[in-house]
């Protein structure tokens, strides 16, 4: 919390600016409403409490032929300061592109009932876009002032959207509960009797009643939403979403036109790919060539100004500029490609959302990535043209799993394919021993699919001296600190191959080579994989990514000994995955051994987390190779 | 249980004969006494017959002057397919010195005796491959096979005592002080291989026997493994461990058992496996053992097994071990095998069966 509260006050220093007069926000404040004195009222009566309580939340929404007009009102009371601490700013997220935001109240009542009107000259604004996704949001921050324990918060404020403006369709999501209690949500749509408005609502403690082109829907004592280590609160969180649109087919068609748009002007791509097909001979080098030119010859630049939000840029002038975000990339992707005779189609993605079944009614206002996907051989292959280092056989990592609508007429949103394993690591160990009882240790990590996305993405920024650097601390980190490895890296550039780390480390003499041997090999790489690997949730089911590893370990006792005692073979098999090891003597002085360890992606249950979590220490305990030697 | 080399000596010695000056007149060795000869053969396994046959059929090749090679019968008694055709020829031939030299001819049982040396020699082959509760059968077998001897040397002495032109000399007195060494000494030896194989194990005072399926539970280690194979017993502590086993069993074969010890936590699944991998390379060489490590009926519960296997004079050996945590404390089930080489598979499979069933319980 504190490590996000000094982000969030950094974040404030460097990109906001204050916003006293910023052009789309008023402030017609006031110190006396019926809303003020329904806070005041509700003060006087407070009793005992011990966390945020937020009293009151109003979401009043008009709907006419030109614009939106949405009332919020606010009531919040604060009965400690830990409560003060952690929800005492106000934060609204606003379109800058269509939407006008006016205050009328923003105050706080201390505990001794004065009031301390907000000051509009110390409200910020931050731009809160994350990379490689397009959104044109800014969040206004309101430090409130005069908060102590026993306070409260009034606001009032309305938000008012040209409809012309809006480039795909309206929508509106209600959380129905959140991260603290609530306990009173008023909602409210009013609708022209012309037009059609849908809505659905997933929460059992919201009730709505629909009447005249009105809904009306109101809950009470609202249970806080319990936050989780690794989970996406749109994916559980009761929700009550309203929008314009019939059905996805309306919606396809909708975001289809936009994506046209960027594709009536191609000028430069036939050309680009006369060059790339005459490097490359194979359909899959062609393809290879093609992505890697927009990932990594288009730099990606944010470009969501009014009318390109969601429309991509004309296909030319990305080409031309060569820059563009994901939507762009994607345009020029898809145009080339169907140059390759490839049926490549653009792909809108959630990337917030992994459950089909809580995108309730038909919106694009789910969606803020887009990818391009085309069949090949019987097999539909998704590239994320901001990823430069994923190749085309594999979707990105941080996809997989999400949210998608492809842009193919009547297609339902349904889940982007995932890899049964995303972690894929292969170790080949060589271990040599001297006459001087040391040892020459040979190894060869291999990375594959996203993994080795994974590992080019840590590397690249770093060079080949800080890579070198990194890898050694790794190593030192994770398997001794005794010995001074040499690296070599290769295939760091590549986009579709596996990514090959070999390193050669000599460790100077610790057995004694007079006496019998006994000798145990920790498998730090597998134990290192392992503890990435362990389920924290406590709520809500974890998804298990995946994970693949093989190890083949060679042991040369150099002459020295003579095996007398193997390692344990190992079996386990679970529902949950496996581990196996097979023990092989190659003579009296070299045996080899091999283990597997797979655990196919899945969604583990809350019920089943600590179970999994044990099959993983299992896996750990198990994962060192002990072996004795007696003397020649 | 081999003789000792000296009596390689003896038997050899009594193939001495001594030249005459009259050609016509062997000279051989006085014949052994019946109950020195019946106890030599028994105490020694049987295997002075070996010596005592080269030494008689040496005797018979004199006197018939025939194409016998006597080195060669003294494998006769360890090959039971030679015997087939072995015990007839001898007794044919020994038929035929006493007709010529004049003494009463064997009739009487002599087919009889072909016949119940063979048998006796099969059993011991039998009881030796395939019978699981081989002991008591092994030394009926060899009591019998002396008292065979003994007959067929009846024989031998009234050809000898009998028959015209030859004379019997004294044997020497370092010849029969050997021989008496010798018979004390295995005798000694053999009521020792009595004692522990047969007589120990019956003197064990069962705490339960069970049967085939019945269960041991141990409610304090909350543990519990069924048995595969009827004969098991539970014995007193300290039967054959040094005293530090939790439980433990005698197996129907002579020479097996199961004990149970309990672990702390300081042990783990490896030092335990280790402990038992590294006493049975210090016993018998390395790289005898097997460990595999498995979860219990799909479920996130190890068990852990070692298996080593030797052999000890010529007989296989095995120590199997299962390991399962439970409850604060590791339970390690060590089975230990000897038995000939049929029967040692058959009570294997049976002791790893009953491991694999190795499970705490509620």
């Amino acid at each position: 919390m504190n490590r996000f509260f000094w982000t969030l006050l950094l974040s404030i220093g460097l990109s906001s600016s204050v916003v006293a007069k910023h052009q789309n926000i008023e402030w017609k404040l006031r110190n006396s409403s019926p809303l003020i004195e329904r806070a005041a009222a509700y003060q006087k009566l407070a009793g005992e409490q011990n966390e945020a309580n937020q009293v009151l939340l109003s979401v009043d929404v008009e709907i006419n032929a030109i614009e939106i007009r949405t009332r919020y009102k606010i009531i919040w009371y604060f009965p400690t300061k830990e409560s003060v601490q952690k929800y005492g700013t106000e934060t609204k997220y606003f379109n800058e592109l269509n939407e006008r935001l006016t205050f009328y109240t923003a105050l706080t009542i201390d505990s001794k009932g004065k009031k301390h009107p907000f000051k509009p000259s110390s409200a910020q604004i931050i731009d809160s876009d994350s990379y490689t996704t397009f959104s044109d949001q800014k969040e206004l921050v309101m430090a409130m002032p005069g908060l102590d324990s026993g306070s409260m918060i009034v606001l009032e404020f309305e938000s008012r959207v040209a409809r012309e403006k809006l480039e795909v369709d309206w929508s509106n999501i209600i959380y129905v509960n959140n991260l603290f209690k609530r306990d009173n949500l008023e909602v409210s749509y009013r609708w022209p009797k012309k037009e059609s408005f849908f809505w659905s609502n997933s929460s059992e403690h919201l009730s709505c009643h629909e009447l005249a082109s009105t809904l009306t829907c109101s809950a009470k004592r609202l249970r806080k939403y319990k936050g989780d280590y690794a989970v996406s609160w749109r994916d559980v969180l009761p929700q009550l979403i309203v929008g314009e649109m019939k059905d996805w087919a309306a919606v396809n068609r909708r975001a289809s036109k936009a994506f046209n748009l960027a594709m009536s002007d191609v000028t430069g791509v036939k050309q680009l790919m006369v060059e790339i097909e005459q490097k490359n001979e194979k359909l899959e080098d062609k393809i290879t060539a093609a992505h890697r030119f927009a990932a990594r010859d288009i730099r990606y630049v944010s470009m969501s100004e009014y009318g390109n939000t969601v429309t991509p840029h004309q296909v030319a002038s990305v080409l031309e500029a060569r820059y563009g975000d994901c939507k762009d990339k994607s345009a020029l992707l898809v145009a080339m490609l169907r140059e390759l005779d490839l049926n490549a189609y653009p792909v809108l993605v959630a990337t917030n959302r992994s459950e089909v079944n809580n995108l309730l009614i038909p919106s694009m206002a789910y969606f803020n990535h887009m990818i391009v996907c085309f069949p090949l051989n019987g097999q539909t292959y998704c590239i994320d043209a901001t990823d430069q280092n994923t190749g085309w056989n594999y979707i990105s990592s941080w996809i997989q799993g999400k949210v998608q609508l492809p842009l193919l007429g009547e297609v339902l949103p349904s889940n982007l394919s995932s890899n049964k394993f995303r972690w894929e690591l292969a170790v080949d160990t060589e271990l040599n021993f001297d006459q001087l009882g040391g040892v020459e240790e040979k190894l060869k990590r291999r990375f594959s699919g996203v993994y080795a996305a994974y590992m080019r993405n840590q590397m690249q920024p770093k060079g080949e001296e800080e890579t070198s650097k990194w890898l050694k601390k790794t190593y030192r980190d994770l398997v001794s600190s005794s010995a001074d490895p040499k690296f070599e890296v290769s295939s760091v550039d590549e986009m579709d191959v596996d990514l090959k780390i070999k390193s050669v480390t000599k460790y100077p003499p610790f057995a004694d080579v007079a006496d019998k041997l006994s000798y145990t090999e920790y498998d730090s790489w597998l134990k290192d994989e392992l503890d990435s690997l362990f389920l924290r949730n406590e709520y809500y089911p974890q998804l298990n990514q995946g994970f693949r590893y093989k190890a083949k370990m060679s042991i040369h006792l150099g002459g020295l000994w003579r095996g007398s005692r193997e390692t344990a073979e190992i079996d386990l098999v679970h529902r949950f995955g496996s581990m196996k090891r097979n023990v092989t003597s190659m003579s009296q002085e070299k045996m080899e051994v091999e283990t597997e360890v797979l655990i196919p992606r899945q969604l583990i249950s809350i019920e089943d987390i600590p179970k999994f979590n044990k099959f993983l220490s299992l896996i750990n305990n198990h994962s060192s190779i002990s072996i004795g030697g007696l003397t020649q | 249980m081999r003789q000792p080399d000296s009596e390689t000596t003896l038997e050899q010695s009594e193939l001495e004969i001594t030249p005459s000056s009259k050609p016509e007149i062997l000279n051989l060795a006085k014949p052994n006494s019946s109950i020195l000869l019946f106890f030599l053969v028994l105490f020694s396994f049987g295997i002075y017959s070996c010596f005592w046959l080269v030494a008689r059929v040496g005797e018979l090749k004199l006197i018939r002057q025939n194409s016998m090679t006597p080195f060669l019968w003294f494998f006769v008694p360890l090959f039971f397919i030679a015997q087939l055709f072995a015990w007839p020829a001898l007794v044919l031939e020994l038929k035929r010195a006493q007709k010529e030299r004049g003494a009463a001819v064997w009739n009487a049982w002599r087919g009889g005796w072909v016949a119940l040396a063979i048998i006796t020699s099969i059993t011991v082959n039998v009881s030796e491959q395939v019978l699981a509760n081989d002991v008591g059968v092994f030394f009926m077998s060899v009591a019998i096979w002396a008292f065979l001897i003994l007959i067929l040397d009846r024989q031998f002495t009234r050809l000898k005592k009998e028959g015209e032109g030859i004379s019997l000399q004294p044997r020497s007195l370092v010849i029969r002080t050997v021989k008496i060494v010798v018979l004390i000494t295995s005798g000694v030896v053999f009521l020792l291989a009595i004692y522990e194989l047969v007589a120990k194990p019956l003197q064990l005072e069962s705490v339960v026997v069970y049967s085939d399926g019945d269960h041991y539970k141990n409610t304090k280690l909350k543990v519990r493994f069924p048995f595969a194979q009827g004969g098991w017993r539970q014995v007193p502590i300290g039967s054959y461990s040094d005293g530090t086993a939790e439980a433990e069993f005698s197996g129907p074969v002579a020479a097996s058992y199961l004990l149970v010890f309990r672990h702390d936590l300081s042990s783990s699944f490896s030092s335990i496996a280790n402990f038992r991998m590294d006493n049975f390379a210090a016993d018998y060489g390395p790289n005898k053992c097997k460990q595999i490590r498995a979860l219990m009926d799909g479920q996130l519960e190890m068990i852990s097994f070692v298996s080593c296997e030797a052999s000890s004079l010529g007989a296989p050996i095995g120590i199997f071990v299962a390991v399962i945590k439970n409850q604060g404390h590791y339970v390690e089930v060590l089975g230990e095998l000897t038995a000939s080489r049929l029967p040692y598979r058959l009570n294997k499979r049976k002791i790893e069966k009953m491991l694999k069933q190795v499970r705490s319980y509620e």
